[in-house]
């Protein structure tokens, strides 16, 4: 009847938001992790939500025929015969630290935000309504590594796509701390015991340390309580260590720095200041040694006006993610730090609806990866003269989350538990490894 | 059970290991369906996760589970250039030495040459690999033997799997059958079914055949008779059936608890609520016997019970997922069934009954056009006025439930059978489950009955003269309401009617309203259809689950529904009943006697069969009285024992020897802090939804409208509150596991925090009424835990909040431990 017992004791007291869990054996049986030694260890995921504009970033025509080639010249990067948009002049300079993929899609050629969004960020199509619902990377990263000490596993910065990234097969264990615009405070203090409430903060601490003493001296060790008893301990070092106060603090960084992520000064951007921020906070978690961020910057869906948008929007990420990438890198840790920057899709290379200046959802698109094992200096794939067909080297999303997952040492063929017991591949389809893209 | 695979790869090391035990015959000319595909199935080829998989694997693609072998005979010997299979030289064809990890194998090696299924595959491709007429090879019937065996630890069982073909032959399968123990601390099996006894307790062992299921269970008993088995008092038949169980596996019953325990536990499981210190002390000092037994009834009556089932059957019934594309989306509706619901439990209707009134439910509910549209435009102002959902509560039945998405064919056959069976068929939209008995054609057959239920949509306009009569009708009866609502009505309102269409306007209007009417395939028939990766299939039968005899049905305009219901109330029905008894036991017991409970799967069986059949037929003589069915759990010994274990069944969980600590749930939890701090939900910055009456629980708005951006939301997510996705089907949604961020939470949330110390709430009254320190602790404890200290607690509080700045943060550092304690967030 053992296994029963522990199994019990594992639902309750072995998932948890933070990953943090009761002895790792209990769970190693389970575990999806590969190699001890994976080139990744944290990972960072920049959603351009809605469909950047792949034309106008990282696969520029400048010499396809006037009315593909778009309103933004071509500028060179510091690697010979890479080329960017002018908006990305920073990321121009840092060509070297990236790859560019330029032929990985959902095939989807309707070209569906919600089902694209699904796909790319799960690494599975969802065909059959009422499956079980696939986790996203972070949610699997919570569930197959230890629990790093003092912080959460998985963080969201903004609250955009959270029902897709709450809601998995994997349960709410797994389920990301999400720092929306509105609870961000509220969840900022609540990481934060200020120092004139320590004192008391400690004799709450003692006194319910005091109590539990007693209780447990009635009680027999019941695994449950035990586990939670561990649990309340590992959140009350969590509020006194204060690392995650910190590192959602933005107070604490220079005026410098929010100017070179893009959240102050001129290069403000509508929208421009939460989305920078949110980059800012995220290298800040990377150093507090969260394993898995993720967060949105702006939106793509540039119906209306394809120009302004890229205007809009280009900058702020050309800053945001160049700072960030000089950063990690500054800080040694874009050697084991996954950066990726895409969206769900990319959008036609020509004009379409907004009376002739907006332009429309197309599966072609662009995904830059930085760190983590991965190549520097590399472009992956190649579209035809227009940047509307992929002309070398296709391949599929789950290529893509293959890649990610084998990075960071997580087995994309293991097999979960879903939350009603049906056994389920990371990864369902079987599509290979984006080699070229690994250094 | 749940884990399939896991065991899959124990077992299969095994097959390489235990040739020696090999019992029955290895046929000399093996047929492809009744030997070859089963091997394929036992060794896991044809699994989900290697050749059976959509796409296949390394190039080889079998249908999944084996279900279709001519397929699987023509991929095996037409691909690849026919390389597979070599018939000159068996021993080089390819998937032999892929098998046997002769050549390298992706998924290693699977059998042993020579092996007993080695020699099966081998000699079917000596005979000349040739495809059986595959007809005759469907499975009728399998019998195992033994079905049931009492043994005692070190024994061992030799399974025996026999299988009845539909030409009348029979053969013993055992060698081909792949076999999987429910519970491994019990027993375990090998691949030729020897079943070796480790320890007391119970078990199933499943076998599978292709295309077919069957089981075996198995109780250990101590190999020494109990000696001194503890004498105990039965309350009723309840225990006398969990003592039963307990006497043979010899493990001691818990004590029964003590009253404090006891009054907190009730409480807080009956009416979602903790007991008042007030409540607390008369208890404790009430001397008559039948105390508990009166506690119970009174609680019973309490509004909040029927606020905390009507909460239950929002998760079970998952009223969500309206008006798609609208945002934000119609809580309202969600509210009205719940008001709905909660009025019906408050009026303690039969349960079946209240389920004839949701599963048959149209809007007109045999009434005029006239009358329906007056009710309707009542409801609506209802709503635009922002009050509760009081005329609509009043109505006889629940048609939202089909307002939903997903509310016809399969979908909706799904939905009913999770529902109101505790089945889950889900799976049998793609394939057959390899733990599960309802192939596809079961639950396309079931699905049948619920075609005909349209709800008429004029989001695009009035389709024909008939809806513009309704949209008429309601524009009368709604005049007096402000041009926003009027407006509404063909947009929003429209969309209200819920009614059960002919048969030879079911293809018209289905014609019409496209892709956007059905849900899947049945477009273009009115029959029911799936489509999977696996394809698509279709059935025009209508028949119950697990019945053998079709429906036949061609009175028109008779709704179908009524049929699914009249077979519900059958009183040998094996689920309807079922599945409501148990899940209300699971809700006091902590775990179902089927588990979990809304698996009732003829596979996944009860762990007392006997208490399951005496309480479900107590229930139905009972007139599906669901208050009898509380009173009966909630006055027997087994739910008012200790959750102190002992030393002999400090381990069970299965048996019911223990009370079963659990957390409590989302709201009942965020309701009882906001009791104990004496503040209510509108405190600080949260806001009541509008049409919520102010100082309303999170129980009792039973925590719909609650999707926004507010602490209250942050607090209900944090404790697992379910989002009732009307595309789940599992009750496991709600999520009762403790977590860190909990522990951060009530630790240290601003507005947990704030309530703390409110100056209007509950501790400024203590500190206001009371003089003695001893005192104030004394009901802080009560106000908590439900309880006083005990002689120690009281000195250790004492010392602590000596310590503090001033008396009044002292019992603020008291009041935050105890709220952080495992005796506030457990039942126990």
């Amino acid at each position: 009847m053992n296994a029963t017992t522990r199994r019990d004791f594992l639902r309750i007291g072995g998932t948890t938001l933070f990953g943090l869990t009761l002895p790792d054996f209990l769970r190693a049986q389970a575990s999806p992790r590969g190699g001890a030694q994976s080139p990744a260890r944290q990972m960072i995921c920049i959603w351009l939500g809605g469909g950047p504009p792949h034309r106008d970033s990282f696969d520029p025509k400048p010499n396809a025929p006037i009315e593909f080639r778009g309103s933004f010249r071509a500028i060179p990067t510091n690697v010979a015969g890479i080329q960017v948009s002018e908006l990305l002049p920073r990321m121009a300079r840092l060509a070297d630290k990236y790859t560019i993929i330029r032929s990985c899609t959902t095939g989807d050629a309707r070209a569906d935000h919600g089902k694209d969004t699904n796909y790319w960020l799960t690494g599975n199509r969802r065909r059959v309504p009422q499956t079980p619902k696939y986790p996203t990377y972070g949610s699997v990263v919570a569930r197959s590594r230890p629990a790093p000490v003092g912080v959460p596993s998985f963080v969201v910065v903004g609250g955009s796509d959270s029902e897709l990234l709450m809601d998995s097969y994997l349960g709410g264990g797994y389920a990301p701390l999400m720092f929306s615009q509105q609870q961000g405070r509220d969840l900022q203090d609540m990481l934060t015991i200020p120092q004139a409430r320590l004192p008391v903060f400690n004799q709450e601490m003692d006194l319910i340390r005091a109590l539990n003493q007693e209780r447990r001296r009635i009680d027999q060790m019941e695994p449950l309580l035990e586990g939670r008893d561990q649990f309340q301990q590992r959140a009350f070092d969590m509020l006194r260590s204060a690392r995650m106060a910190e590192a959602l603090d933005l107070r604490r960084e220079t005026p410098r720095n929010l100017e070179r992520y893009g959240a102050v000064g001129s290069n403000r951007a509508r929208g421009g200041k939460t989305s920078c921020e949110s980059v800012l906070i995220g290298r800040r978690l990377l150093e507090a040694g969260v394993p898995f961020v993720h967060l949105r910057m702006f939106s793509w869906d540039f119906h209306d006006n394809n120009d302004d948008g890229c205007r809009n929007n280009f900058p702020s990420v050309d800053n945001a993610v160049a700072s960030l990438i000089e950063d990690l890198e500054q800080r040694g840790l874009l050697r084991t730090t996954i950066v990726a920057l895409l969206g769900e899709m990319g959008r036609t290379p020509w004009p379409q609806g907004g009376g002739g200046r907006g332009s429309d959802h197309w599966p072609t698109q662009f995904v830059v990866l930085a760190g983590g094992g991965f190549r520097g200096g590399a472009v992956v794939g190649a579209t035809d003269y227009r940047a509307a067909e992929i002309t070398d080297r296709p391949y599929r999303v789950e290529s893509f989350a293959r890649t990610i997952y084998t990075q960071l040492g997580i087995n994309p063929d293991h097999e979960f538990q879903t939350t009603d017991g049906r056994p389920i591949k990371t990864i369902i389809e079987d599509r290979p490894l984006i080699r070229e893209a690994i250094a | 059970m749940r884990r399939v695979l896991f065991v899959f790869l124990a077992v299969l090391s095994m097959t390489v290991a235990s040739n020696s035990r090999v019992r029955a015959q290895t046929p000399t000319e093996p047929l492809f369906s009744r030997h070859v595909v089963p091997v394929f199935s036992k060794l896991g080829c044809n699994s989900g996760g290697c050749h059976g998989m959509v796409q296949g694997r390394g190039g080889l693609r079998l249908s999944l589970f084996g279900a279709d072998p001519s397929l699987d005979h023509e991929r095996l010997l037409k691909e690849v250039a026919g390389r597979r299979v070599n018939v000159l030289e068996p021993d080089a064809s390819l998937f032999l030495l892929k098998a046997a990890g002769q050549v390298p194998h992706e998924g290693g090696q699977r059998t042993a040459l020579g092996s007993s299924d080695y020699q099966i595959l081998r000699n079917w491709v000596t005979a000349g690999a040739k495809l059986d007429p595959v007809a005759k090879s469907n499975v009728k019937r399998m019998v195992v033997t033994p079905a049931s065996q009492t043994a005692k630890p070190k024994d061992r069982i030799a399974l025996k799997a026999q299988v009845e073909f539909v030409d009348g032959s029979t053969e013993d399968v055992t060698n081909l059958c792949f076999f999987e123990v429910g519970n491994r601390e019990v027993a375990d099996v090998d691949v030729h079914g020897n079943v070796e006894v480790l320890g007391v307790g119970d078990t199933s062992i499943i076998v599978r055949y292709p295309g077919q299921v069957g089981m075996a269970t198995l109780v250990v008993t101590p190999a020494k008779a109990a000696a001194n088995f503890p004498v105990v008092q039965e309350h009723n038949f309840i225990d006398k059936h969990v003592l039963n169980r307990l006497k043979v596996l010899d493990v001691h019953p818990s004590e029964l608890c003590d009253d404090a325990t006891f009054l907190r536990r009730v409480t807080l499981d009956v009416s979602g609520a903790l007991p008042t210190a007030d409540e607390v002390r008369a208890f404790l000092v009430d001397t008559k016997a039948d105390k508990r037994s009166r506690k119970i009834d009174e609680l019973l009556s309490r509004p909040r019970h029927a606020a905390l089932w009507a909460t239950r059957f929002m998760d079970i019934l998952r009223v969500t997922g309206f008006t798609p594309g609208t945002f934000p989306p119609n809580t309202y509706e969600e509210y009205r069934a719940y008001e709905w619901l909660r009025s019906r439990l408050l009026e303690n209707v039969a349960y079946d009954d209240m389920v004839e009134r949701i599963l048959t439910a149209t809007s007109r509910d045999g009434r005029s056009l006239d009358e329906w549209a007056a009710e309707a435009a009542a409801d609506m102002k209802d709503e635009i006025n922002r009050q509760q959902p009081k005329t609509y509560s009043a109505r006889k039945s629940l048609d939202v439930f089909w307002k939903r998405r997903m509310t016809t064919d399969v979908d909706h056959a799904i939905r009913v059978g999770h529902a109101f069976l505790g089945l889950r068929l889900q799976c049998a939209q793609c394939h057959r489950h390899p733990n599960d008995v309802w192939p596809q054609e079961d639950l396309l057959n079931f699905a049948n009955f619920f075609m005909r239920v349209p709800h008429f949509t004029t989001m695009a306009g009035p389709r024909n003269k008939a809806d513009a009569e309704v949209v008429a009708a309601l524009k009368t009866k709604a005049k007096d309401l402000p041009a926003k609502g009027l407006q509404a009505i063909p947009k929003h309102f429209g969309d209200r009617e819920i009614f059960v269409i002919k048969n030879k306007d079911l293809a018209e209007k289905t014609k019409k309203a496209g892709s956007s009417f059905f849900s899947s395939g049945a477009k273009s028939t009115g029959f029911a259809t799936v489509t999977s990766p696996l394809g698509t299939q279709s059935s025009r039968q209508m028949r119950f689950l697990g019945d053998s005899e079709a429906v036949t049905a061609n009175d028109d305009p008779v709704d179908r529904r009524a049929f699914v219901m009249t077979w519900m109330r059958r009183p040998e029905n094996p689920f309807f009943a079922k599945a409501i008894v148990n899940r209300v036991w699971a809700h006091y017991l902590g775990r179902g006697i089927i588990d979990p409970p809304d698996d009732l799967s003829p596979l996944n069986p009860p762990s007392h069969p006997e208490l399951l059949q005496e309480l479900s037929a107590g229930f139905i003589e009972n007139k599906y009285d669901l208050r009898w069915l509380h009173r009966t759990i909630l006055n027997s010994r087994t739910y008012q024992q200790s959750s102190m274990t002992n030393a002999s069944n400090r381990h069970d969980r299965r048996n019911f020897a223990s009370f079963a600590i659990r957390r409590l749930s989302a709201e009942v939890l965020l309701d009882a802090y906001n009791q104990v701090a004496g503040v209510d939900v509108l405190f600080g910055k949260d806001r009541v939804p509008p049409a919520m009456p102010s100082g309303i629980s999170l129980l009792e708005g039973a925590s719909i409208f609650y999707r926004g951006d507010s602490s209250t939301t942050f607090a209900l997510n944090t404790f697992g509150r379910p989002e009732r996705d009307v595309e789940v089907v599992c009750d496991c949604e709600r999520d009762d596991q403790a977590t860190m961020l909990q522990a951060l939470y009530l630790a240290n949330h601003p507005q947990a925090r704030k309530k703390i110390s409110a100056s209007e709430g509950q501790l400024a009254r203590i500190l206001q009424r009371h003089a003695s320190m001893d005192q104030r602790i004394t009901e802080i404890f009560l106000a908590t835990v439900s309880r006083p200290p005990t002689p120690n607690e009281m000195k250790i509080t004492q010392t602590h909040v000596q310590k503090a700045v001033s008396p009044q943060v002292g019992c603020e550092i008291l009041l935050w431990s105890l709220l952080n304690s495992n005796d506030f967030i457990f039942n126990r």
